[in-house]
C-alpha cells in the first residue's frame, strides 16, 4: 500500500492495543459498536499494527513532570462505567480498575504489569489457571473496603460477576469455567488471599486473551456488595479515582495518591468532555480545548492536523467491521438471493467513496488480522461484483422484479458513516432491484428488541473489532456469540462444528486451516451475514502530551498499567 | 374572583388527572418492552421475570399506574431505565437553563414585538407599518431550527465563532460567567424569540388599533395632548391588556421550542433531555417530563387567565 | 394549535368593484402583491409536489462519489451532498414529502375533528362534557410534545395502527407515487392528523353551537327528522366553509410540524428528501465546516412555503373582511417551533 513492506510488517505482527487513543477515533464508532454488539472485548480500540506515525516535533526530551490534567475528547455518551457490563465506558474503566495483566499485542503475550504476579498452566491440556496475585493495590479512599489490599477473593467475585451478569457480554469463557454463579462459585479456588486458581471443563484457545480484555476487570468484593449498580460508581484499585460522572457531559477522574506504583501517576487529573457533533468535537480539540481527540477523523482531517504540526497523529487500520445480517427466513433463506444481493454490492464503491480510498475486503475475518483472514487476492476475485448474474440469480430464486426488504440500523448522533453506508448499500442494491426500506433505531432500542429479540430482516452496523479470530466467527456459530442462540437463526452443522474445533486447537498452524476451510465455507454459504469492507482509523492528540508508546506501537518492555505514565507538558 | 380562582383550580383537577392516565396509558401501550431494553444481552425467561419484578412490569395496569402517581405527589418522579439518574436529579441540573433560555426569549420577544407593534399601529400604511408587518410575516414562516443551523453555520463560515457551549466548557452558569453564559443564551433566545415576537407585534398591533378608537382617546387628543403621552400614557396601557395573554399562550410554544432549539444549540436543558428519553424509550423518564410539561402550560394558562381577570375590571366570569 | 384571537380592525378600505373576473382578479393581485407572491411560492409546492420526477434533474438518490460536497454550479445549481446527491432534487421531491403529509394530516384531521366537532356541538350536555373533556386534555400538552408522543407510539413499527394499515388496508408498504416507506410516512401523517383533529373539533363544536340555535333547524326537528339527517343536511353544510378555512390554516401547520419532528429524528426516515431530516444529521456537520448548500436550500423551500401560505392568509382574509387588515391577531401564523 502507501509503504514499502507494508505487507511484511502485517504478516509479522497482529493486532490488538489498548491504550489511551481507545478514546481516540475509532473508538467512537467503536463505543457505538460496542454497544451493539455488546459482547466484544472492547478494549482495542480498533486499530492494530501497521502503523504510520506521522513525523512530529517530539516534546523536549526529559524525565516525566509531574501533576497536570489532559483532557480527552468523546463524540458519545457513556452510559455507565460498570466494567462488567457496560462497554460505552470501557476507557474510563481501565483508570479506575485493576485487570489481572495486560497485553502485548505484537507478541501475543499477557504483560504482567498489573494485579497479577503470574499464572500457572501445569496441565497440557491447558484446562488449568493458578494465579498468583501482587501485594500492594490499595482500594480507592472514600468507597467500600477503603485503604484494603485488593486479593484473590476481589478477583474471584469479580470472575462470577462478569461471568454471570444477566447483562454481560460474551460468555463463552466464563461458562467453561463453571454453568452459572455456583458453579463458578464452586469451581472458582482461593486457597490463599494471594492466589486463586479454576479448571476449564473444555479447552478454549482464546482464554488468555479474553481475561486481558477490559471487560475482566477486578472489582473489590465489597464494592459489588454494597452497590447493586456500578453504572456510576468507580471504587476500585487503578491509577485514578472517580471524581464526577456525567455521562451526556464529562467524567473527572483524580490520581489516586497510594496507587501500587506511587508516586506514579503523573497527572492529577482526566477529564474526559463528550461532545456528541463530531465537527464541533475536532473544532474544539484544534483550538486547543481538549488535548487528546475523540472525534472521527477523515483522512483530510488527518493530513490537515499532520500539516499544523503540533500534533501526533497515528494510523491503523481499523477493524471495525461493516457487517449485514439477514435473517433466514424467505427471502433469505434462498442461497440464490443471498448469492445476488452479494454480487450487487460494489465493495470498491464503499473503499471509494466511504473509506477516503484507503481499505481492504473483509472475509468473514477482518483484513487486518492479517494471518487469520482470508488473502485479499481471493476475495477481491471472489466478491467481483455482476449484476446481471444477480439479477439471473434473483429471477431463478422467483423475484424477477426483486423485492422489498427492511433494513434496520442503529442511530447513533454524530456517527454519521453508518447511515451513510447504509444509504450506499440501499443504492447498490436498488440496481437489482431491491428495494430496502432504512429503518434507524436508536441504540438502545436497536440492542433490545432488534438485535437481541431477532426481530428483522436485514440489519446492518458496524461490528466491534476483534483481534481473535473466535470472536467473528462465533456470530455463525448456531448458539451465537452469546452461547444463546444466534440472531439470524442460521444453523449449519458443519459450520458448527469448525467453528468448535478451532476454539480447541493449540496449533496455529493446524487452527489457521480449519479457521480458512470455515471462512471458506461461509464465503460460499454468501451469509448469514455479509461483510464489506475495512478501512482505516486515525487517532490525534497534541505534542505536549506525551504517552509510553503510540497507538499501533509495540509497548516498551516495562509498560505500566495504561494511564499511571501518561504525562503532559502544559500545567 | 375569589370564586372564580377556586372554580378554575377545581377545574384544573380533573384535567391534570385525565393528562396524567393519557401520558401512562399512552407510553405503556408502546410496543418494546422496557425489561428487554434494561437487559440487553442474555436475556433468558428467568432474567427477564427478574427485571420485571424489579421495575414493577408484572404488576396489573392500575397498580402501576397508582405507584407512579403516588410517587409523584411525593416528587419522586422515578429514574431512567439507563443509567439509574433519579428525574428529580436531572431536572435540578437542567432547569436552570431551559429557564434562562424561556425567560430570555421572552424578553427578546416582548422588546422585538411591542415597539414595532404600536409603532406600526399609530402610522398606519406608512413604509413602518408596511416592513414591520411584512417582518412579523416573515418571522412567522422560517422555522426556529433552520434560523438557528443558519446562524450557527454562517457564524463559523464568516465569523469563524462558535457559540461557547460546542466547546469543552458546556453552558456555564450566568453566576459563574457572565459574559460566558450571555454568549451562551443570546442566539437560542433570539431565534426562539422571533417567533413569538411576531405573534405580539400582531396583536400588539390590532390591539392598539382598537383601543386608539376609544373615546378617551379621542378626549386625550381633544384636550391637545401631545401624541406621544396619548400613546404610551393612555393607549398603550390599556392595549397591553389583551397582550398579556397570548404571554401564557405562547408558553406551549416557549416548551416545543425549547426541545427544538436546545437540540440545535447544544443546551443541556429540559428540552433535550426529553428528546432523548423519547429517542431511547426511556419510559418513565418520557411519561414524567411529559407530565410535568402538560403540568406548567396548564398553570401557566391559569395564570393568565386570573391575571387576565385581574387586569380588566370590565370582564365578568359568571 | 393556531389560537384564533378574536381581532378587532380598522375600516380602511372599499371591496373592489365588481367587474369581469379578469379584470377583478388583475385589480385584487395589484392591491395584495404579497398575496401574489404567497401564491406563487404555495404553487410552486404543488407543482414540484405534483411533477417531482419530470422536473428534478436527477434521482434523489443518486449516488455519485465523484461529484459529493460540490457548490452550486450550472450542473447542480443547488449543488451535492457529502454522497454526491444532487440537492435540487432533493429538495423537489421533498416537495412531496412534505406535501403529502400535509394534505393526508389535514384531511384526516379535518375529518376526524369535523365528525367530533358536530357530535359534541349538536348532542350537548354528557356527550359534549365527555368529548370536551378529552379534548381539554389533550390541548393541556405543548403541541410538539404532543406530536412527538403521539409520533413514538403509532410511528413504532409494531403498533396497532401501522400494523392495522399494513394488513387491513390495501395501504402500500413499499414505495407508492415514488414515495419510499409509503406506510411510514402515512402513519406520520395520521399522527400529525390526530393532533390537527383536536383543534379542529374545539372549533367546530363552537360554530356548531350557534348554528343549533336557529329556527330552521328546530323546524326540520319538528318535522320528525332524525338526528342524524339534521346533522348530515342542515348543521355540516353550515359548517362546510369553516372547516375548508381551517383546512388551510393547518395546512402549513402539518408541513411544519413534518419538518419539525423529522428534524428531531423520529419522523421520516432516512434518506427519503424531507426538509426537516436534510436540515440535521450529517449535512448540519457539513454546514458547519462550510458545505452550506446541502441545509440552506431545503431550509429555504420550506421557509418560502410556511411564508407563502402566511401572506397567501394574510391577503385572503384581507379581501374577504377588509376590516381585518394586516392580517392581524395570532391566528394566521403557527406559533414558533413546529406548531
Amino acid at each position: 500500500m502507501e509503504q514499502p513492506n507494508y505487507w511484511q510488517r502485517l504478516a509479522r505482527k497482529r493486532i490488538t492495543r489498548r491504550n489511551l487513543l481507545a478514546a481516540g477515533g475509532t473508538t467512537a464508532l467503536g463505543g457505538a459498536a460496542a454497544l451493539i454488539v455488546g459482547c466484544g472485548s472492547g478494549d482495542n480500540g480498533g486499530n492494530g499494527n501497521g502503523p504510520s506515525r506521522t513525523p512530529h516535533t517530539p516534546g523536549p526530551a526529559g524525565s516525566p513532570t509531574a501533576g497536570g490534567t489532559v483532557t480527552i475528547g468523546r463524540s458519545f455518551n457513556v452510559s455507565g462505567i460498570d466494567p462488567h457490563i457496560d462497554l460505552t465506558g470501557l476507557d474510563i474503566d481501565l483508570l479506575l480498575y485493576s485487570s489481572l495483566y495486560g497485553w502485548n499485542p505484537i507478541k501475543e503475550t499477557p504483560v504482567f504489569n498489573n494485579l497479577a504476579a503470574t499464572f500457572e498452566q501445569p496441565d497440557p491440556e491447558h484446562l488449568e489457571f493458578i494465579f498468583t496475585l501482587k501485594p500492594g493495590f490499595i482500594i480507592h479512599p472514600g468507597g467500600p473496603g477503603a485503604g484494603e489490599e485488593m486479593n484473590s477473593s476481589d478477583c474471584k467475585a469479580s470472575f462470577i460477576r462478569r461471568g454471570t451478569s444477566i447483562t454481560a457480554p460474551d460468555k463463552r469463557f466464563p461458562r467453561r469455567i463453571g454453568k452459572d454463579a455456583a458453579a463458578m462459585a464452586a469451581a472458582i479456588l482461593t486457597p490463599d488471599p494471594r492466589t486463586f486458581s479454576f479448571t476449564l471443563t473444555r479447552p478454549f484457545v482464546p482464554a488468555i486473551r479474553e481475561m486481558a480484555f477490559l471487560t475482566w476487570s477486578m472489582v473489590p468484593q465489597k464494592v459489588m456488595e454494597k452497590y447493586l449498580s456500578l453504572a456510576q460508581k468507580g471504587f476500585g484499585s487503578g491509577p485514578f479515582m472517580l471524581e464526577e460522572f456525567r455521562g451526556s457531559e464529562r467524567v473527572v477522574l483524580k490520581r489516586h495518591p497510594n496507587y501500587v506504583l506511587s508516586p506514579r501517576p503523573w497527572l492529577d487529573t482526566i477529564n474526559f468532555i463528550i461532545i456528541t457533533e463530531n465537527s464541533s468535537l475536532l473544532a474544539a480539540f484544534e483550538s486547543g480545548q481538549h488535548d487528546v481527540n475523540g472525534a472521527i477523523l477523515r483522512k483530510e482531517d488527518a493530513e490537515e492536523l499532520t500539516n499544523r504540526g503540533d500534533f501526533v497523529v497515528t494510523k491503523n487500520p481499523s477493524l471495525f467491521y461493516p457487517v449485514i445480517h439477514m435473517k433466514m427466513k424467505p427471502p433469505f433463506d434462498d442461497l440464490r438471493v443471498r448469492k445476488a444481493i452479494d454480487l450487487a454490492l460494489d465493495r470498491d464503491e464503499f473503499i471509494s467513496g466511504l473509506q477516503d480510498g484507503e481499505g481492504n475486503y473483509n472475509g468473514p475475518i477482518q483484513w487486518p488480522q492479517f494471518q487469520w483472514a482470508l488473502p485479499q487476492d481471493e476475495l477481491r476475485a471472489f466478491y467481483k461484483p455482476n449484476l446481471d448474474e444477480a439479477r439471473r440469480l434473483l429471477a431463478d430464486a422467483g423475484y424477477p422484479e426483486g423485492f422489498d426488504a427492511k433494513m434496520k440500523l442503529p442511530k447513533l448522533v454524530g456517527v454519521n458513516i453508518i447511515s451513510d453506508t447504509a444509504v450506499l448499500i440501499q443504492a447498490q442494491l436498488k440496481r437489482v432491484g431491491i428495494n430496502l426500506a432504512l429503518d434507524e433505531v436508536e441504540l438502545g432500542a436497536f440492542i433490545g428488541s432488534v438485535l437481541l429479540s431477532g426481530n428483522f430482516e436485514m440489519v446492518f452496523f458496524p461490528n466491534l473489532p476483534y483481534d481473535e479470530p473466535d470472536r467473528p466467527l462465533s456470530f455463525y456459530h448456531s448458539l451465537g456469540v452469546t452461547g444463546s442462540g444466534n440472531w439470524t437463526n442460521y444453523n449449519n452443522p458443519e459450520l458448527d462444528k469448525l467453528i468448535n474445533a478451532q476454539a480447541e486447537e493449540f496449533d496455529v498452524e493446524k487452527r489457521k486451516k480449519i479457521i480458512f476451510d470455515a471462512q471458506r465455507m461461509i464465503l460460499n454459504e454468501h451469509g448469514p451475514q455479509i461483510t464489506l469492507t475495512g478501512g482505516y482509523a486515525y487517532t490525534a492528540h497534541w505534542n505536549y502530551v506525551h504517552l509510553p508508546f503510540e497507538q499501533g506501537e509495540e509497548p516498551p518492555q516495562n509498560v505500566a498499567p495504561f494511564g499511571v505514565d501518561i504525562w503532559t507538558e502544559k500545567s | 374572583m375569589r370564586d372564580y380562582i377556586i372554580r378554575r383550580l377545581l377545574l384544573i383537577a380533573p384535567i391534570m388527572l385525565g393528562v396524567s392516565f393519557l401520558t401512562y396509558a399512552t407510553f405503556n401501550i408502546i410496543p418494546g418492552d422496557a425489561a428487554v431494553l434494561t437487559c440487553q444481552f442474555n436475556c433468558t425467561p428467568e432474567t427477564l421475570h427478574d427485571i420485571r419484578h424489579e421495575l414493577g412490569l408484572d404488576q396489573p395496569f392500575y397498580e402501576q399506574y397508582g405507584n407512579w402517581l403516588g410517587g409523584i405527589f411525593q416528587g419522586d418522579f422515578g429514574k431512567s431505565f439507563f443509567g439509574g439518574l433519579p428525574v428529580t436529579t436531572e431536572l435540578g441540573r437542567r432547569l436552570p437553563v431551559t429557564g434562562e433560555l424561556m425567560i430570555m426569549t421572552m424578553f427578546f420577544a416582548l422588546i422585538l414585538g411591542i415597539p414595532p407593534g404600536v409603532l406600526s399601529a399609530i402610522r398606519p400604511g406608512t413604509v413602518v407599518d408596511w416592513i414591520a408587518r411584512f417582518t412579523s410575516v416573515l418571522w412567522l414562516s422560517v422555522p426556529s431550527f433552520y434560523l438557528g443551523i443558519l446562524i450557527i453555520a454562517f457564524g463559523v463560515i464568516w465569523f469563524g465563532w462558535t457559540p461557547p457551549q460546542f466547546g469543552v466548557r458546556g453552558t456555564v452558569s450566568f453566576f459563574h460567567d457572565p459574559w460566558l453564559n450571555l454568549q451562551t443564551f443570546f442566539f437560542p433566545a433570539i431565534v426562539l424569540a422571533v417567533g413569538i415576537s411576531a405573534v405580539i407585534m400582531r396583536l400588539t398591533r390590532s390591539s392598539m388599533l382598537e383601543v386608539m378608537r376609544n373615546d378617551y382617546i379621542r378626549t386625550a387628543w381633544s384636550k391637545g395632548l401631545r401624541e406621544r403621552t396619548v400613546v404610551w400614557r393612555h393607549a398603550l396601557k390599556n392595549a397591553l391588556i389583551p397582550v398579556t395573554t397570548i404571554i401564557g399562550l405562547q408558553i406551549g410554544a416557549l416548551i416545543g421550542g425549547a426541545v427544538i432549539i436546545e437540540s440545535v444549540f447544544k443546551l443541556n436543558g429540559v428540552g433535550v433531555y426529553v428528546l432523548e428519553a423519547i429517542l431511547r424509550r426511556d419510559l418513565l423518564v418520557v411519561q414524567s417530563m411529559v407530565l410535568i410539561f402538560a403540568a406548567t402550560y396548564v398553570l401557566a394558562n391559569l395564570l393568565v387567565d386570573l391575571g387576565y381577570a385581574w387586569l380588566d375590571p370590565r370582564i365578568r366570569y359568571g | 394549535m393556531a389560537r384564533e384571537v378574536a381581532v378587532p380592525l380598522e375600516l380602511e378600505e372599499e371591496r373592489p368593484e365588481r367587474g369581469r373576473p379578469l379584470r377583478r382578479i388583475l385589480l385584487l393581485a395589484r392591491q395584495h402583491p404579497l398575496g401574489v407572491f404567497g401564491l406563487l411560492c404555495v404553487g410552486l409546492l404543488f407543482f414540484c409536489g405534483l411533477f417531482a420526477e419530470v422536473i428534478s434533474p436527477y434521482d434523489w438518490n443518486d449516488i455519485d462519489f465523484a461529484h459529493a460536497k460540490e457548490a452550486p454550479s450550472f450542473a447542480h445549481p443547488f449543488g451535492t451532498d457529502r454522497l454526491g446527491r444532487d440537492v435540487l432534487s432533493r429538495t423537489i421531491f421533498g416537495a412531496r414529502i412534505s406535501l403529502l403529509v400535509g394534505l393526508v394530516a389535514v384531511t384526516f384531521g379535518i375529518t376526524v375533528g369535523t365528525f367530533f366537532g358536530v357530535i359534541s356541538g349538536y348532542f350537548g350536555k354528557f356527550v359534549d362534557s365527555v368529548i370536551q373533556r378529552c379534548v381539554d386534555v389533550v390541548l393541556a400538552f405543548p403541541p410538539i410534545v404532543l406530536l412527538l408522543a403521539i409520533i413514538t407510539v403509532i410511528g413504532d413499527e409494531d403498533s396497532a395502527v401501522r400494523k392495522f394499515l399494513a394488513n387491513s388496508t390495501p395501504m402500500p408498504e413499499g414505495t407508492f407515487l415514488g414515495v419510499p416507506v409509503f406506510l411510514d410516512i402515512f402513519v406520520i401523517a395520521v399522527g400529525i392528523g390526530i393532533a390537527v383533529s383536536v383543534g379542529t373539533a374545539r372549533v367546530v363544536r363552537g360554530a356548531v353551537l350557534a348554528i343549533k340555535e336557529n329556527v330552521y333547524i328546530e323546524a326540520a326537528r319538528a318535522m320528525g327528522a332524525s338526528d342524524a339527517r339534521i346533522m348530515r343536511k342542515h348543521i355540516f353544510p353550515n359548517v362546510a366553509a369553516l372547516v375548508v378555512v381551517l383546512g388551510s390554516v393547518f395546512l402549513p401547520i402539518a408541513i411544519l410540524a413534518e419538518a419539525a419532528i423529522s428534524f428531531l429524528g423520529v419522523g421520516v426516515p432516512d434518506p427519503t428528501p424531507s426538509w426537516g431530516a436534510d436540515l440535521t444529521g450529517p449535512n448540519r456537520e457539513d454546514a458547519l465546516r462550510g458545505v452550506w448548500w446541502p441545509v440552506f436550500f431545503p431550509g429555504l423551500a420550506l421557509s418560502l412555503v410556511v411564508l407563502g401560505f402566511n401572506l397567501l392568509g394574510d391577503a385572503f382574509r384581507d379581501i374577504s373582511d377588509p376590516r381585518l387588515r394586516g392580517g392581524l391577531g395570532g391566528g394566521s401564523g403557527p406559533p414558533r417551533g413546529g406548531l
